[in-house]
């Protein structure tokens, strides 16, 4: 009976302190920040500007012609030189490198259906948009439009992919429309590249089915670098959302000099640039018939404050995608968590965001924000 | 169509009537958000956001309403926003749409941060700029 008793007051000590309740970090109302992460993915909406963008047929086109070094014009380089599908869909490099070196990291390609702006300077409203410009620099394919044309139109492989694509044959169509066609397959490609779920994720959707005990299952140190992370650390007035990135531009506090003499203009460049393409969706060459979706090209703002700004990048499969920043000239998760924990505020725009300061994070602290950025990686 | 009544000007067009009395349409609720004003302003404005709850990177239009006293009437109005404990406003310029009778519709709207922002509604009469101002918190 006496042996009863204190087995049953045994496990009830044990039910009492069992580590659901117990080993979950967050306060409810950091939970409520957490839970704007997700759910994961969102959902996936057409781009309403290119008329091929969630066509099989297009997409397997687009495919092709994203391996094919015969889309520039030594017949050398394909996207995937810099876009590689082994690493993260970037190159593992600091700086692009095409016919000749680039001035910028190459950008994973991860999930870049669901910007609204393309480039680290934005000088892109649309994934179409976009696929144009390393065809056409002269610094990565430096191909033109009758170089596209004439690929498309002798290649009897691509030549049926386009009419399945776009239910016509390329003959007869001028040089510009299907150089602008092959970047809308392009698009309709890259739209396909979307990562899966993360460890953060399960955490995040345990949390809303108010499962606590899937939820503790979550690393201790991702935790605790969760907490940072929607709290003094404030990164997550930036990287918002399930995607981890507001889509918009920030002045982050890395140099912007690419050389003697030499300045990025970043975000503020890329709006100039907007302004003067005529591949944008106000223009001629965009599909929807209403320009829906353009509002954003006809009302972006230009202030001082964008000379130097650059994309806020996802944070979704970091882990795959280093070197970090618009210049690639952090090479791990741990310098840039050292660099927003450092960062030297007079290195900022004097017109610029007031949110940034330095963190000045304990070693162990430092670890936890790391720990918790790995877990927005798939299969971590 | 037209009719007068005392204090109420009414007003029919494409078959809708609607009545811009002083201060009536601009008394806040329904969603609408009275803007503060300074001591003796002309102007009474409130702001409906469309969609009612905004979410952060989203875009969302504003349905603002003017109301004047003593007769007082706009010649224009300006819609911005921003985070004044960020230092930064909106990154794209709102386009104001004057659909007569006090009520205007503002287009292309977005919030890219959570956080406190400060709507900002400035009317514009005799050449002058009347601000109004209201601070919402965004999720």
């Amino acid at each position: 009976m006496i042996f009863r008793l204190v087995l049953l007051a045994v496990l009830a000590a044990g039910i009492a302190g069992s580590p659901a309740t117990a080993d979950l970090l967050l306060a409810p109302d950091e939970i409520k920040k957490v839970l704007r992460h997700g759910p994961w993915p969102p959902e996936p909406k057409p781009d309403r500007s290119n008329r091929v963008s969630g066509s099989d047929e297009a997409a397997t086109l687009g495919e092709l012609l994203f391996f094919d070094p015969r889309l520039s014009r030594a017949g050398e380089i394909s996207c995937a030189r810099c876009h590689r599908p082994d690493l993260g869909w970037t190159d593992g490099r600091a700086k692009a490198e095409g016919v000749a070196r680039l001035d910028r990291n190459t950008q994973s390609l991860f999930n870049v259906r669901f910007a609204r702006w393309f480039g680290w300077d934005g000088r892109t409203d649309s994934l179409w948009a976009h696929s144009l410009g390393p065809i056409l620099d002269k610094r990565e394919m430096a191909a033109d439009a009758d170089h596209v044309a004439t690929l498309l139109k002798r290649d009897e492989q691509l030549s049926a992919l386009y009419r399945a694509a776009f239910g016509r044959a390329p003959d007869g169509v001028d040089a510009e429309t299907l150089m602008v066609d092959a970047a809308k397959a392009l698009a309709a490609f890259q739209e396909t590249i979307v990562s899966g779920s993360t460890a953060f994720d399960r955490f995040r959707n345990a949390l809303a089915r108010g499962d606590t005990q899937a939820a503790a299952q979550y690393p201790q140190a991702a935790q605790r670098g969760l907490k940072l992370f929607v709290g003094r650390g404030k990164c997550h007035f930036c990287h918002t959302g399930p995607l981890f990135t507001n889509g918009e531009f920030a002045d982050a506090g890395v140099p912007y000099f690419t050389g003697p003499g030499r300045v990025d203009p970043g975000r503020h460049g890329g709006i100039k640039r907007l302004k003067a393409s005529p591949y944008t969706r106000l223009g001629a060459f965009s599909d929807a018939p209403d320009r829906s979706g353009a509002w954003a090209t006809r009302q972006v703002r230009q202030h001082h404050r964008t000379f130097g700004e650059f994309k806020v990048p996802s944070l979704r499969n970091l882990t795959r995608t280093a070197p970090y920043m618009h210049n690639g000239s952090l090479a791990t998760l741990a310098d840039v968590v050292r660099h927003y924990s450092t960062i030297d505020l007079e290195r900022l725009h004097t017109d610029g965001e007031r949110i940034l300061e330095p963190l000045n994070l304990t070693a162990r602290e430092a670890a936890d924000l790391v720990a918790f950025l790995e877990t927005l990686g798939e299969g971590e | 169509m037209r009719a007068s009544l005392p204090g109420l000007t009414a007003v029919a067009l494409a078959g809708i009537t609607f009545a811009v009395p002083a201060h009536a349409g601009c008394a806040g609720g329904d969603g609408a958000l009275k803007l503060e004003a300074p001591d003796g302003a002309p102007f009474a404005v409130t702001v409906k956001t469309r969609p009612g709850t905004v979410a952060v990177g989203e875009p969302f239009a504003a349905d603002i309403a003017v109301c004047g006293k003593d007769g007082n009437t706009p010649e224009r109005i300006a819609v911005d926003a921003t985070m004044p404990a960020h230092n930064h406003g909106m990154n794209y310029v709102p386009e104001v749409k004057d659909l007569g009778g006090g009520r205007y519709a503002a287009e292309g709207l977005l919030f890219h941060m959570p956080g406190t922002w400060r709507v900002e509604v400035s009317v514009y009469a005799d050449g002058k700029p009347h601000r109004l101002s209201r601070d919402v918190e965004v999720e």
